[in-house]
């Protein structure tokens, strides 16, 4: 599991200007919150699955609706 | 009767987009909570919550292909009721607004103050709040409707083509017996079918899905009524038509007032609505 990643992922969704930097400047957003190369390539790759997995997110199977 | 220290129940949501959308008293009731059950649609999601309390619990593991969903719903109920009798302050968190397009949250609320306990729900950001955002519309503009597709369906409503209309759920159209969890192309071309009543041969709607997680785009696919059958359903797919017409004033309504057209100072917000 990574801390890193998570927090990343994290400070995305609750920033909306970070989240913009991140879509005009993905390499330099990245570099400068201190991710992995390794982890750098899988937030570009956008791969929900092997992102989960990466930062031991529940990967169970989810229904959406509830009525 | 339960004693006053006994427990009780906060239903509360986590909005839409993982860790963004939650509001300061709910991250309160879900930090303070001593039973937290979850009901969300991502495992991102669920691990942030249970960052937050790591006393939670899932809900997801109710629901099973093939198994009616109602089951699945009370099967949830009864789950955080045990806690509530248990005496633990315990919070149930829903994706989105928990009393929007949610039956267990209410039901819920419903058998805990039977039972004589503390339950209340908590306002948050539902799909139409977003759906309002990233659309930029506004319901105030030409008036509003919203129903759950197959409802709409099945049951005959009329709609009025001069105000939006939102539709839920599309992507469940077609499971008629609570248990698939997928749509059926002919019944998606039954809906427009009885859409076609009103709104004329190339109207655009909107296929709205809200971007849940940060590295997601928006969904808001404009595509013609006719071919909305060829179009891709998702679970969260949600169908917004604009208005078609413009809305009519009624001029007996305005004699009975004894006031004229000319008198009348329009709001902004009726300005852009679709010319009569």
């Amino acid at each position: 599991m990574s801390a890193d990643l998570k927090g990343f992922l994290k400070s995305l969704a609750e920033d909306p200007d970070k989240l913009a930097q991140y879509k005009s400047d993905p390499d330099a957003t990245m570099q400068d919150h201190g991710l992995s190369d390794e982890h750098q390539m899988m937030v570009k790759k956008g791969d929900k699955e092997e992102l989960k997995k990466e930062t031991g997110a529940d990967d169970a199977e989810v229904q959406f609706w509830v009525v | 009767m339960p004693e006053e220290n006994a427990g009780r129940l906060s239903v509360v949501g986590a909005g839409i987009r993982y860790a963004g959308q939650l509001t300061t008293e709910t991250r309160n009731l879900i930090q303070n909570a001593d039973q937290v059950f979850a009901l969300v649609t991502d495992g991102f999601t669920l691990k942030w919550l249970a960052e937050l309390n790591p006393r939670l619990t899932s809900l997801q593991h109710h629901y099973r292909v093939g198994r009616q969903r109602d089951e699945s719903y009370r099967a949830m109920v009864d789950e955080v009721l045990a806690s509530v009798r248990n005496g633990l302050r315990t919070c149930a968190i829903f994706y989105g607004h928990p009393g929007v397009y949610v039956w267990p949250s209410h039901e819920m609320i419903r058998r805990a103050h039977d039972e004589g306990y503390v339950a209340k729900m908590f306002p948050a950001i539902s799909a139409e709040d977003c759906l309002i955002a990233d659309l930029d519309v506004d319901p105030a503009a030409s008036g509003w409707q919203s129903y759950e597709a197959m409802d709409f369906l099945l049951y005959g409503r009329q709609i009025d083509p001069s105000a939006a209309l939102v539709l839920w759920q599309v992507g469940a159209l077609g499971d008629h017996r609570r248990r698939s969890f997928v749509s059926q192309r002919h019944w998606v071309q039954s809906l427009v079918d009885r859409l076609q009543r009103w709104y004329p041969s190339g109207h655009e709607v909107v296929l709205y899905e809200a971007a849940a997680f940060p590295l997601d785009e928006t969904r808001m696919e404009i595509v013609m009524l006719e071919v909305l059958a060829d179009a891709t359903l998702n679970p969260i797919t949600t169908l917004y038509l604009p208005p078609a017409t413009a809305p009519e004033l009624d001029r007996e309504r305005l004699s009975h007032l004894g006031i004229e057209e000319s008198e009348l100072a329009l709001g902004e917000y009726q300005r852009s609505r679709i010319k009569g």
